[in-house]
């Protein structure tokens, strides 16, 4: 399948790593639990996975993936750290960029901040093959901003309508700008691998009809009532139970999220990261 | 309009200025005694110790001490040399150093070219400064300026291998340097660091330093001195940021981000108003066609890679178009009704 577009050339500078976003229009769709799984999934496959979590200041990423820092993007944003320095190991594979847990101050940051964030990780993504950015929930302008700056947009939703509604919204912004990434679909929690594909094609048709934006079907997650974290040492799925429907479904959209970016690895890209974050606050016009 | 007492435009008034406030001379000059005579009648006016505890004698230039003041700088300097240890006694040694060779300073409302020439001439190792310094009262307010005027041969080694450097503009397109001193190692790498932050905060921010101070300045304006106090670094804020007492802060490498920030919050806060209008900025933008907006030069410099950056050009960037696409993203009646039909059964 195709590579993403606009941001991959034919011959730019230093190599940089995939950006993967993973958003939601809905608290609660799983989209914390598909970032860590992904990531764990990859790291796995022998992938260098920094996941960041861009939930600032109402991150839980650590809690999944069963660490707890001393430090996270809250130091970052006070100048006490490099952004580089956050980053933590997690027994499970990937690194993690914690998102800082209770910080208000976080939900609420500045162009210049922002922009710095933009700088920030490109010196990750440049040491990594893939970088996810787990963001926000919702349609805030931050959350949009580190979807805008990734190649890939994976939407989790769920089959009911409201999740389906907010994840349109999210669809639509992302639709109304020129150079937006890719966006792909997993519906999360379905009765059945049907309703999955019967999800995504109501949002596709309705995003096609309205937005003129095709989006992509990654697959679906069945529901599991075992997927719950109790304790901070639980592992991910992919790890605690790898033959289970839940983390089969998750390989299985890892390997098409595979096809569709081209491969997980670092690509020579005409606009970095950093790049992509400041073009995201002084965006082109859709021609 | 003057209000308050003044000081006379003499050299009475010179000395007054001088021991009212020694810093004014360099950052951490100490006034320890005055009118001394030091071995075979050389009169030396003040006696005083540096940041570093290296003594050092001020004279002032009198155009009736022409004839003088060589024979005094000289006698007195050799005294020095040959009795530091007897006045460290006397003075106590946790106020002065007898390691450090002492120091001359030469100051004077004007100078004949026959004193400037005397000192020129000097030599021998001895460590001069020549100041010459005017004042006038403005607004009510004291204003002081000091002008280093050439003394024996700058950069000649003084006893102890150390440089006589004089205070310098520190010229960004050279590489901000600190001069050579007494500060010590450790302290040399943290001035280093700090002028590394600072060349990153704004392009209006000047340095000058002599040996043991750095002065920074915005436009003019003073902002802070980094330097040495009782032997150790810290930089005094000449006003805070927010219109409170002067602030005086360790400077060390934990705390250097700190005071960066601290210096960039006076910049922006006293500057920058006046200087950007980010609402009108981001309003021009908004005028512009989208793709002629992008400047090249409007990047985010951080401290360090820190998220504290300068703000006044990263400004040029702005969450408002996105804010109008999330908010031009509202679901038509037309688009909810379609998402409205039940796919959970399917």
């Amino acid at each position: 399948m195709a590579i993403s577009r606009s941001d991959v050339a034919q011959g730019g500078e230093t190599p940089e790593a995939l950006v993967l976003a993973v958003a939601s229009g809905k608290g609660g769709t799983g989209k914390s639990f598909l970032s860590t799984n992904l990531a764990v999934a990859l790291s796995a496959a022998g992938k260098r996975v920094t996941l960041v979590d861009c939930d600032f200041g109402l991150g839980n990423d650590h809690l999944l993936l069963g660490v707890s820092p001393t430090r996270s993007i809250q130091h970052f944003f006070r100048g006490d750290a490099i952004l580089a320095d956050l980053v933590v190991p997690t027994r499970h594979g990937p690194e993690l960029l914690p998102g800082g847990s209770g910080i208000t101050r976080l939900a609420d940051l500045a162009e210049h901040e922002l922009s710095a964030l933009g700088d920030g990780l490109a010196t990750i993504a440049v040491r990594s093959d893939v970088l996810f950015l787990d963001s926000a929930a919702g349609i805030a302008p931050q959350g949009l901003l580190t979807l805008l700056a990734a190649h890939h947009v994976v939407v989790v939703t769920h089959p009911e309508i409201a999740a389906m509604t907010d994840a349109y919204a999210v669809i639509k912004c992302l639709a109304s700008h020129a150079d937006r990434p890719e966006i792909d679909l997993v519906v999360n929690r379905v009765a059945s691998a049907a309703q999955g594909e019967a999800t995504f094609r109501k949002l596709e048709a309705v995003s096609r009809r309205f937005c003129a934006l095709p989006l992509h079907y990654l697959g679906s997650i069945p529901e599991d009532k075992s997927i719950t974290q109790l304790r901070l040492d639980q592992a991910p799925i992919v790890v605690s139970n790898p033959t289970s429907a839940a983390a089969l479904a998750i390989h299985e959209i890892a390997r098409r999220l595979g096809e569709r970016a081209g491969g997980f690895a670092p690509r020579r890209v005409m606009r970095t990261l950093a790049q992509r974050f400041r073009q995201g606050m002084n965006p082109r016009p859709i021609p | 309009m003057i209000s308050g007492p003044t000081i006379p435009n003499t050299v009475a008034g010179l000395r007054e200025l001088i021991t009212r406030d020694a810093g004014l001379l360099e950052h951490g000059l100490e006034i320890l005694s005055e009118d001394l005579v030091l071995g075979q009648d050389n009169v030396v006016d003040v006696l005083a110790r540096d940041a570093a505890g290296a003594p050092v004698l001020l004279f002032t230039a009198a155009p009736e001490r022409v004839a003088r003041l060589r024979t005094d700088l000289c006698g007195a300097h050799s005294w020095m040399g040959d009795n530091a240890e007897f006045l460290v006694r006397e003075l106590g040694d946790s106020v002065l150093r007898a390691d450090l060779p002492p120091r001359c300073i030469v100051v004077g409302i004007e100078f004949l070219t026959e004193t400037l020439r005397d000192l020129q001439g000097l030599g021998g190792g001895l460590d001069v400064r020549v100041v010459q310094v005017c004042w006038m009262h403005v607004g009510g307010r004291l204003r002081v300026g000091m002008t280093d005027l050439p003394s024996s041969a700058p950069g000649v080694s003084a006893p102890g291998g150390r440089t006589m450097d004089r205070p310098a503009a520190l010229r960004r397109t050279d590489g901000w340097q600190i001069p050579p001193g007494v500060v010590a190692p450790g302290d040399r790498k943290v001035l280093a660091l700090f002028l590394d932050l600072l060349q990153r905060v704004d392009h209006r921010l000047g340095a000058t330093a002599d040996r043991f101070s750095l002065h920074v300045s915005c436009a003019g304006t003073p902002i802070v001195v980094a330097g040495l106090v009782d032997g150790r670094l810290q930089a005094q804020f000449s006003v805070d940021s927010d219109g409170g007492e002067p602030v005086r802060m360790e400077l060390d490498a934990t705390s250097c981000h700190t005071v960066v920030d601290r210096v960039m919050r006076h910049v922006l806060a006293r500057f920058e108003s006046s200087t950007y209008d980010c609402r009108t900025l981001r309003e021009v933008a908004s005028d512009r066609p989208a793709n002629e907006r992008s400047d090249p030069r409007a990047v985010t410099i951080g401290l360090q890679g820190t998220g504290q950056t300068r703000r006044g050009s990263v400004d040029r960037f702005s969450l408002e178009p996105i804010r109008r696409m999330a908010a031009e993203a509202q679901l038509s009646r037309a688009e909810i009704s379609a998402l409205g039909e039940d796919c959970s059964d399917a």
